[in-house]
């Protein structure tokens, strides 16, 4: 009996169009479901706006833009994007242990540090979640939904967010490759 | 080329192309008969003259008349703060629009109530909201606060006051002068036809 | 006649369950799709790897036309569904801090938390850096109030706004994104190849 060796399928992905068609057919069914396209910074925002609730409540309803979103009957976190964000969670997780890919690192290109790369991402995620808000929404949110329903919002979002990351990238090439 | 993309491809231009050629659909936004015959049957749709006056009394925002008559007849006469959608352009995309608007409540009015109940069967096939009938009409309303025969001296005491109250009514509306102008209708309405508000929640 | 929540043919207590399952199915697609990767994404904007264009425009050219057979078919009502409005300066000054933010962090919102299921400590530190950011703003939103309120043009969609059949927009995007698609497959041959 020969042992069989075990086949390394981490490198392994979707076909690109495949997983396209079926994120589209993802977001028919939730538009038909829900009448909602699927979104990624709202969650974000929700748990921000629930830890100022809960640390600095006077603040939370003083301020203008955390107030909006605070109401007495409903917790905040208690909306469909945080749901919706659980299931992604469980959802990649489920495919990184199908394929094998769950391993904790830091992904960075040769030519840098971790630790650059770490910070690099921190200031990244700093613009993004300052820009999201903004927008109000993010790929998944304004530019992917809002393309679904061709919304003009969600293509100027999209054309803005593609058109300057990659003048950007180039800018930061060290960064990647 | 990649041929194994051939025939997905082929698909895709292929049912983009027959998307492009499709006859336009016939939308009707229709409400179901069995809902209408319901909304029929109940009388909920009418409101009294008295309690239309106690609210433009009150000067309720929310209020609007619609004279439903023609626009010459409008001239002539109509009550105070209606304006004129006669019930030929009830039809009308502008009209509707007016017709849209949340948040407000829309009172058809005629000379009887046959003309403005016609009009309040088309607007619901249209699948609008919000709009009520005047009970009687401009005849009703004239006959409550301009006829108003004071009550025989062994009426109850709630006859006699809704004959004070539409004494007060008249002099409200007309302080001693009989007829009510027209206001210029277009200066009533404030539209904002872009935005149209969505009924589902969304967002990312 | 969808959509189902919305005309209550579903009850509006499932929608949770409904938001969990479908983003189980979401998170699955992106991960299996390697958008748990940053380098991976950021390979299309330096050429090595498309995978985000293919994957993006076939999901919006699927979806786009899915949506419009349905309602076409009076299965879905396309005046119900959730059109993202469009608040013009806001949405070109926001996408591009995003865009910044995408080219330094590699990651969007959604991909990130992919990536923090499958144990990227980047993507990590990248969503600590969101909920800084969301934080900033609230902070600063008094100051930006009026930009950010200003330039509403209503939930109005792109076909509309051009002036074109809807259906005709779509055939063009679908023209359009084929021909991204071949010159993506063709630039891909001709980059150097990146070991990532």
């Amino acid at each position: 009996m020969s042992e069989k060796a075990k086949k390394d399928y981490s490198k392994t992905y979707l076909n690109p169009y495949f997983g396209g068609v079926l994120l589209g057919i993802i977001l028919i069914l939730t538009f038909y479901i829900t009448g909602r396209g699927l979104g990624a910074s709202g969650a974000a925002k929700s748990t921000v706006v629930t830890t100022i609730q809960s640390v600095a409540p006077k603040y939370a309803e003083k301020s203008h833009y955390v107030s909006q979103f605070i109401s007495d009957d409903n917790h905040p976190m208690n909306n469909w994007l945080v749901f919706e964000v659980i299931g992604v969670f469980a959802g990649a997780f489920l495919s990184g242990i199908l394929y094998g890919r769950l391993k904790p690192k830091v992904e960075h290109s040769p030519r840098i540090t971790s630790r650059k790369r770490l910070i690099v991402a921190l200031i990244g995620g700093m613009l993004f979640g300052f820009g999201s808000q903004i927008a109000r929404g993010c790929t998944s949110g304004a530019a992917l939904s809002g393309m679904a329903v061709m919304s003009l919002g969600g293509f100027i979002t999209m054309m803005g967010i593609f058109g300057s990351a990659y003048l950007f990238s180039w800018t930061f090439k060290k960064l990647w490759i | 080329m990649i041929k194994k993309y051939f025939i997905p491809v082929v698909l895709l231009v292929g049912l983009g192309l027959v998307l492009v050629l499709l006859p336009p659909k016939k939308s009707y936004d229709e409400m179901p008969p069995e809902k209408l015959l319901r909304q029929i049957t109940s009388s909920s749709r009418f409101i009294t003259p008295d309690e239309i006056a106690e609210r433009m009394i009150e000067k309720d925002p929310s209020l609007l008349l619609i004279d439903v008559r023609s626009s010459d007849d409008y001239l002539k006469f109509t009550l105070p703060g209606a304006i004129n959608i006669p019930f030929e352009e009830l039809l009308n995309p502008e009209q509707e629009n007016i017709l849209r608007q949340e948040g407000m409540d829309f009172i058809f009015f005629s000379n009887g109530s046959i003309l403005s109940d016609q009009a309040w069967i088309l607007s619901k096939r249209k699948g609008l909201k919000n709009i009520y009938i005047m009970q009687g009409g401009i005849n009703q309303w004239f006959d409550n606060f301009f006829v108003n025969t004071p009550p025989g001296e062994s009426a109850p005491a709630s006859e006699l006051e809704l004959y004070q109250f539409r004494k007060g009514v008249r002099q409200f509306f007309t302080g001693g002068d009989v007829q009510a102008t027209p206001q210029n209708p277009t200066e009533t309405i404030q539209l904002e036809k872009r935005i149209k508000k969505s009924a589902t929640e969304g967002g990312c | 006649m969808g959509p189902l929540i919305p005309n209550d043919i579903i009850s509006a207590d499932w929608n949770n369950a409904i938001a969990l399952l479908i983003g189980i199915c979401f998170g699955f697609v992106l991960e299996a799709s390697g958008f748990s990767s940053s380098r991976k994404i950021m390979g299309t904007f330096f050429g090595y790897d498309f995978v985000v264009l293919r994957v993006f425009f076939t999901a919006a050219v699927t979806s786009m036309m899915g949506i419009l057979y349905l309602d076409y078919f009076g299965w879905v009502n396309f005046g119900q569904l959730y059109i993202h409005p469009t608040y013009l300066m806001s949405a070109i000054i926001g996408g591009v801090i995003m865009g910044i933010g995408f080219a330094l962090g590699g990651y969007c919102p959604g991909t990130s938390y992919c990536a923090i299921a499958i144990g990227k400590l980047d993507a990590l530190v990248y969503s600590v850096g969101l909920f800084l950011g969301i934080y900033i703003f609230t902070f600063a939103y008094p100051l930006m109030e009026s930009f950010y309120n200003n330039g509403f043009i209503g939930y109005v969609t792109a076909p509309e706004i051009l002036g074109i059949n809807a259906n005709l927009f779509v055939f063009i995007v679908v023209i359009v994104a084929l021909g991204m698609f071949i010159a993506a497959t063709i630039i891909q041959r001709k980059v150097k190849k990146v070991e990532y």
